[in-house]
């Protein structure tokens, strides 16, 4: 799962989660939209992130 | 006097098979291209054949049924090779191209079908009409999704329950996030494992399996 949080952060998505033992699991996963006027913003903030 | 000797392969241990499946795991990803060229030629010829059985059938309305049911288990193969296709494909996860999420939990959904069909899994979607729109890496949600659903389908195995469900929800919130819920009831977690769940090279899972499904072929 250290994979899965890497790859959430390389999005700038953020993940949470909730666990009940003997019941279940629920993952939350938050992606910034896309819109038209923001893709120039994001697509530098990945590229950022994509050197560390 | 009459014990047969048992072989002696403690010595093996998990670093050295992590090793070996890992190296075969990527040759295997290094040599999909020419085996999915090789899986697409027979699958062609069927799929040719299954077109033109109607034309000879005596008793075509049993023969249309059989050859209906012929074409979709083509048509399953063929998008399963597309799939093992695509998440074998390396550079496909650096990309960052405007995607769908809606697509994707569909498309880890399908690749996941036969698995969460043997276990007896229920599988509900709930996914807004909305265009659910993020800019990223296909690949890299879809193995996000494929270590969720792998995770859960492991966790099911040793959970005698009758309660057997995942749940997918997509949603936008707020106009400024592509949400997305999945929600297992596969046993929970403990507190201290879910505390370490994040942290690299933990896994509660045993021997090589802990490297995931796809790590040698995503490579």
């Amino acid at each position: 799962m250290a994979l899965v949080d890497d790859i959430i952060k390389r999005h700038n998505a953020y993940m949470s989660f909730k666990t009940e033992e003997g019941v279940g699991t629920v993952f939350e996963v938050r992606f910034p939209i896309y819109r038209q006027n923001n893709v120039k913003l994001n697509l530098t903030l990945v590229e950022n992130d994509t050197d560390e | 006097m009459n014990q047969v000797a048992e072989p002696k392969i403690s010595f093996i241990s998990d670093s050295y098979e992590e090793k070996i499946c890992d190296a075969r795991l990527s040759i295997i990803g290094q040599n999909f291209a020419e085996i999915v060229h090789e899986l697409r030629n027979p699958l062609a010829i069927a799929d040719g054949f299954n077109s033109l059985i109607l034309d000879h059938a005596e008793d075509k309305n049993l023969v249309s049924a059989h050859s209906l049911s012929i074409g979709k288990a083509l048509t399953r193969v063929s998008d399963l090779i597309d799939q093992i296709y695509r998440f074998s494909r390396m550079n496909q996860t650096e990309g960052h191209e405007i995607q769908n999420l809606n697509q994707i939990v569909h498309d880890s959904i399908s690749f996941f079908a036969w698995k969460i069909k043997k276990q007896k899994v229920v599988v509900r979607t709930n996914l807004t009409r909305e265009d659910c729109l993020f800019l990223g890496s296909q690949m890299a949600i879809e193995t996000v999704l494929a270590n969720f659903l792998s995770n859960s389908l492991d966790a099911f195995k040793g959970n005698y329950t009758d309660n057997r469900t995942l749940t997918f929800k997509t949603s936008i919130e707020s106009g400024n996030y592509a949400v997305l819920t999945y929600i297992d009831s596969a046993g929970g977690m403990s507190p201290a494992v879910a505390s370490r769940l994040f942290d690299r090279y933990f896994s509660t899972k045993k021997g090589w399996r802990w490297l995931g499904n796809w790590h040698g072929i995503s490579r």
